[in-house]
């Protein structure tokens, strides 16, 4: 059976063993989340939908109080292991703390990355402060996901996470992972972060927040650059994981890129990790 | 399973080379999702001129109307005709559903404006499609209970203002939501839940979106088949079976 035929028979994307790069957890401030956004809702969603593992960084870690995200999804991981990939998020306004921090999390192996939503938490990918936590990054064997957005930020009126101000980190951190969440958002972003993954090695893009851009971008990052860099990301419990799914089952790719994209490029990254 | 797909564009955008601007490749991707039927504006409509455009859809859409409903795109001035004439228009050029692009046509929504124009639809139960990024809840309020029998469809929806959509939905039984950019989690349950699924119309945003997206979303939502049925095309169907032209 093809892929995009498993949409009428969702027990058989458990097969596939999809792995979700890019979720949140509990409620958001933005808007009302109309599903369970706790671990256990979560997790009652992959199961119906086939999705096996999910990276996580709380909306309250990237919204407001990172310690208490961080403890949240710690928490979230221990209850279901083997399916949370947990992130730790960083707030670099925080200066010493934040890095007193992210050595707190890191003491636990069920840590795995680093999350920045510099939107969110209102500083620029420029802020030089953040050389400190890729070096962390870069000592503890750990990725880094980023929200890119080429977007003017409504709340500041400037940008803060245009997708080529990373360059000088993917430059002076050769081996921290980074992952360009929503690929810039806007279709300018999109060209730009796909410039860097062509450029360079340690740049990994998600599928997220595609419908700022409208470029069909699984097809347009198959066709023009390396797959094996793509991740598929739902941002639950903000979105919706089969629209996220849509996106990637339906493209007009090989099934082998498919699976890739829906799993193994994921995978790749984990075990290159810690 | 009937599905239609009730906001597609078609033609040249300006602003960036878009997946598909041709008829036929609307048509390969239609086969490719299992889409029945789609309802169709030009992009020529919206950026250029409604006059041209719809002119312009009638005849890029003449060889395949078995599976391409055209949309009109309407103003309240007399540039287009208005009144019985309008009306007579739509008619002739079999189109089923009609939209307004306030902020494009340079025009205001509300009712000095265009009460005349939304009394001229609610007179034939043809849907207003609304687009989200050009018209306020309140806006949509107004419309909504100022003329009752008008069915009001917002499409590309802001789903950031899904606490608003929710009254809207509450006190508006004639506001429809198309889906194509609402990608809450869990938020097609939610309203069918709350509301009935005869509130939702599926809708794919092409070009601009890959119609795989909301398509996928209904088919894994955790609804009944029936209620599958309605969102992906019954519900359409029933409100264009309405109108009375």
């Amino acid at each position: 059976m093809k892929i995009k035929d498993m949409v009428d028979y969702p027990n058989d994307f458990k097969q596939l063993k999809i792995i979700d790069s890019h979720a949140h957890l509990g409620p958001t401030q933005a808007m009302y989340i109309p599903g369970d956004p706790s671990i256990d809702g979560l997790i009652q969603t992959m199961d119906r939908i086939g999705i096996e593992q999910i990276f996580i960084a709380p909306h309250i870690a990237i919204t407001c109080d990172y310690i208490s995200g961080n403890n949240l999804v710690l928490k979230a991981a221990q209850k279901y292991p083997g399916r949370v990939i947990a992130l730790a998020t960083a707030n670099i306004n925080y200066n010493l703390e934040n890095i007193h921090e992210l050595d707190r999390c890191f003491k636990n192996s069920i840590f795995k990355g680093i999350k920045l939503h510099p939107d969110l938490l209102g500083y620029s990918i420029k802020d030089c402060r953040l050389n400190d936590v890729f070096q962390f990054a870069a000592d503890h064997g750990a990725f880094v996901i980023s929200h890119t957005d080429a977007r003017i930020n409504s709340n500041h009126l400037i940008k803060l996470s245009e997708p080529s101000w990373f360059e000088p980190y993917l430059q002076k951190f050769p081996n921290v992972d980074f992952i360009f969440a929503h690929c810039g958002l806007t279709s300018e972003g999109f060209e730009e972060s796909l410039r860097l993954s062509q450029l360079y090695s340690n740049v990994y893009l998600d599928t997220t927040g595609f419908r700022f851009s409208d470029i069909w971008t699984v097809e347009e990052i198959v066709k023009r650059a390396n797959v094996r860099k793509l991740l598929f990301g739902s941002d639950m419990p903000y979105n919706d994981a089969g629209s996220a799914l849509g996106r990637v089952i339906y493209a007009d790719i090989s099934e082998e890129d498919k699976c890739r994209i829906l799993a193994k490029n994921a995978l790749d990254l984990l075990q290159r990790r810690r | 399973m009937l599905i239609i797909d009730a906001n597609v564009m078609i033609g040249r955008w300006p602003m960036r080379n878009l997946k598909f601007c041709l008829v036929d490749d609307l048509i390969q991707q239609m086969d490719y999702h299992g889409i029945d039927q789609a309802i169709v504006f030009s992009a020529t409509s919206v950026k250029h001129n409604p006059v041209e455009g719809n002119i312009e859809l009638k005849k890029l859409i003449s060889t395949h109307l078995d599976r391409i409903i055209p949309c009109w795109v309407i103003l309240p001035t007399w540039e287009l005709e208005t009144g019985r004439k309008l009306i007579d228009d739509l008619k002739s050029n079999k189109a089923k559903v009609v939209r307004v692009f306030p902020k494009e046509h340079n025009f205001v929504l509300d009712n000095w404006a265009c009460g005349n124009l939304f009394k001229d639809l609610e007179s034939v139960r043809i849907p207003l499609l609304l687009d989200g990024s050009t018209v306020s809840p309140t806006q949509i309020y107004s419309i909504c209970k100022d003329y009752p029998e008008l069915s009001v469809i917002l499409t590309k929806s802001e789903y950031t203002l899904n606490r608003s959509l929710y009254i809207l939905f509450d006190l508006c039984p004639n506001f429809y939501l198309e889906i194509s950019t609402y990608f809450i989690y869990c938020g097609l349950e939610d309203i069918v839940n709350r509301f009935g699924a005869s509130r939702l119309i599926f809708g794919s945003r092409m070009p601009f979106q890959e119609p795989g997206a909301a398509l996928t979303m209904v088919k894994l939502a955790d609804i009944s088949s029936s209620e599958r049925e309605m969102i992906l095309g019954r519900n359409m169907e029933r409100l264009i079976e309405g109108v009375e032209l």
